[in-house]
């Protein structure tokens, strides 16, 4: 329960809070820095896409004879299998 | 010859004028660094000026030219570097706010090759944080803010690889290095009206530099000219002990391609005419001065006339990238730093991706097999494809403030499949639109850099696109 004394407190200081709460309202801080925008699409919607992505490929038809491209660009030789360029 | 004069020569030029002593390497570098203090960092393109390395580098470049040590054509030329490469003694934060300060105290393979060349590195350029992995939503995810571009700004340089083509856009230096894993070289230097050169896959050593995806990763010259991104690219390229990617059998540069009519096939779907007509136009004008140093052929946009249509070289492109980034930061999820990156839904995103099963990765990398295929024949038709460097969508360099994620709407087949696939691709500036830049793009097939170049080369000489200044500048 507050005390006689607090609400005495709260009370001076009451006027002069919603003044500068008035004050905020209507003149802009220089110091307010917007926050960056929000970007929460969530996990679920991260999963979503994911599943859509895959859908796409599963549209493919794939055999058994279908190797992965795991070496993007030709064969590897090693660092000293050639001349350079 | 004045420094501000030279700085501004083509390399050939430039390369004769310090032979011939009418300028030094030293003017020329603090030439370049007094625009890249002003004109720079007003552009937010700097990451980090390298005063005392640059110096030193000058000065030694001048002794070598006086005494008949030459190192090449980029003997004595100062150049930036996308801040994804460390360099001795400098901050390398890879763009972001998680990493401001750190210094890796060694220098990456690129800055070796081309302190060997002879090259004076002056600054580390900005880039978009973590170089865009996971995405980003807004032009300021960068530790630098936005870097804006020279032809306006209130827009955007584009991304990643932004300071790397805001500075040379800005003549700040004759030529950057910058990466890309899917667009970052092409969409910067569209937006900043520049020749962009992404290698073939394997071209050039990544060693030292920051990984987002181990199989779409490369990293290649921002210029003012093909033959310029040319001559940097030859002394950046061939094998090296630290990235196996380089241990391939490309064909060598350095060889001129063959002197035949080169056939081009012309990918403007019709539908551009309608979203933007302006730019369609400039796209036109384009491809009639490229038919008159090639045999350029409009080619159909669909299925029946392009089998690679059918397979959805955006879905495996993504789902590759985004199995390989996450693995590629795992220390950065798990730690919680990705959580503390702005404008980006990171951590979310990695938690996603983390659960990709490896037979789904795996089957993105049989279609990327199939995919192989189908551009090695059409390769067999066709020296290279030209289309705009954007993709699909008609978007102008954004505004600072947009949303990217709708900026970019566009379907971008065939840099998703050229970056799958390691094809090297030119972006070259065309003409301007509302006083901004429009770039198309020649993709070609793996190791053919020479023959994309050749052809950018007969372009730019008889067009003056790549001249083309901003205000101001």
């Amino acid at each position: 329960m507050p005390t006689r004394r607090d609400l005495l407190r709260w009370a001076s200081v009451a006027p002069l809070l919603a003044s500068a709460l008035g004050r905020a309202a209507r003149t802009p801080d220089p110091l307010w820095v917007p926050k960056p925008a929000p970007v929460t699409a969530g996990l679920a919607a991260y999963h979503e896409e994911l599943r859509e992505t895959v859908a796409l490929m599963k549209k493919i038809k794939l055999g058994n004879g279908d190797a992965p491209d795991l070496v993007p660009a030709g064969e590897p030789r090693g660092p000293s299998g050639r001349a350079g360029h | 010859m004045k420094a501000a004069q030279a700085l501004e020569l083509p390399l050939p030029a430039l390369g004769r004028a310090l032979r011939a002593r009418e300028v030094t390497a030293v003017a020329l570098m603090e030439e370049s660094l007094h625009r890249l203090e002003t004109r720079g960092r007003t552009l937010n393109a700097v990451a980090a000026l390298l005063p005392a390395r640059a110096r030193q580098a000058a000065v030694q470049a001048d002794h070598e030219l006086a005494s008949g040590h030459d190192r090449g054509p980029l003997h004595g030329i100062p150049y930036g570097l996308k801040d994804l490469f460390p360099a001795r003694g400098a901050p390398t934060t890879w763009g972001a706010a998680i990493f401001a300060g750190r210094v890796i105290d060694e220098d990456a393979a690129v800055v070796q090759r081309l302190e060997q060349a002879g090259a004076v590195l002056v600054a580390k350029l900005a880039c978009i944080q973590l170089a865009g992995a996971f995405g980003y939503a807004r032009p300021s995810a960068s530790l630098q803010g936005a870097t804006k571009t020279p032809w306006d700004i209130k827009r955007w340089a584009g991304g990643s690889s932004s300071g790397s083509a805001a500075a040379v856009s800005a003549k700040c230096v004759p030529f950057s290095i910058g990466t890309e894993t899917w667009g970052s070289i092409l969409t910067p230097a569209s937006f900043c009206g520049v020749t962009g050169m992404r290698p073939s896959f394997g071209r050039a050593s990544r060693s030292g530099g920051m990984v987002i995806a181990w199989s779409l990763d490369k990293l290649g010259p921002l210029a003012t000219s093909a033959e310029d991104a040319l001559l940097v690219l030859r002394a950046i390229s061939g094998e090296d002990k630290g990235d196996s990617a380089t241990w391939t059998s490309l064909p060598p540069l350095g060889v001129a391609p063959p002197q035949r009519r080169l056939r081009i096939a012309a990918v403007l779907p019709a539908e551009l005419e309608r979203t933007g007509p302006r730019i369609f136009a400039a796209y036109q004008t384009f491809l009639a001065a490229l038919g008159q140093v090639a045999q350029v052929e409009r080619v159909a946009f669909n299925p029946s006339a392009q089998p690679w249509l059918g397979i959805p070289a955006e879905a495996v492109t993504s789902l590759t990238l985004s199995s390989e980034s996450v693995t590629a930061f795992e220390e950065l999820l798990e730690n919680g730093a990705l959580a503390r990156l702005p404008h980006t839904d990171a951590a979310e995103k990695a938690k996603a991706y983390s659960s990709i099963p490896v037979v789904d990765y795996l089957r993105a990398q049989r279609l990327r097999a199939r995919l192989r295929v189908q551009f090695r024949s059409y390769f067999q038709t066709y020296d290279a494809i030209c289309t705009p460097s954007l993709g699909f969508n008609v978007t102008p360099a954004p505004l600072l403030t947009d949303d990217l994620t709708l900026s970019f709407e566009g379907d971008d087949p065939l840099g998703a499949a050229g970056n799958l696939l390691g094809l090297p691709a030119m972006a070259l500036p065309g003409p301007l639109v509302e006083g901004l830049p429009t770039s198309m793009q020649l993709l070609g097939a793996t190791g053919h850099e020479e023959t994309l170049a050749a052809c950018a080369m007969a372009l730019q000489a008889k067009t003056s696109w790549h001249l083309q200044r901003p205000p101001g500048v």
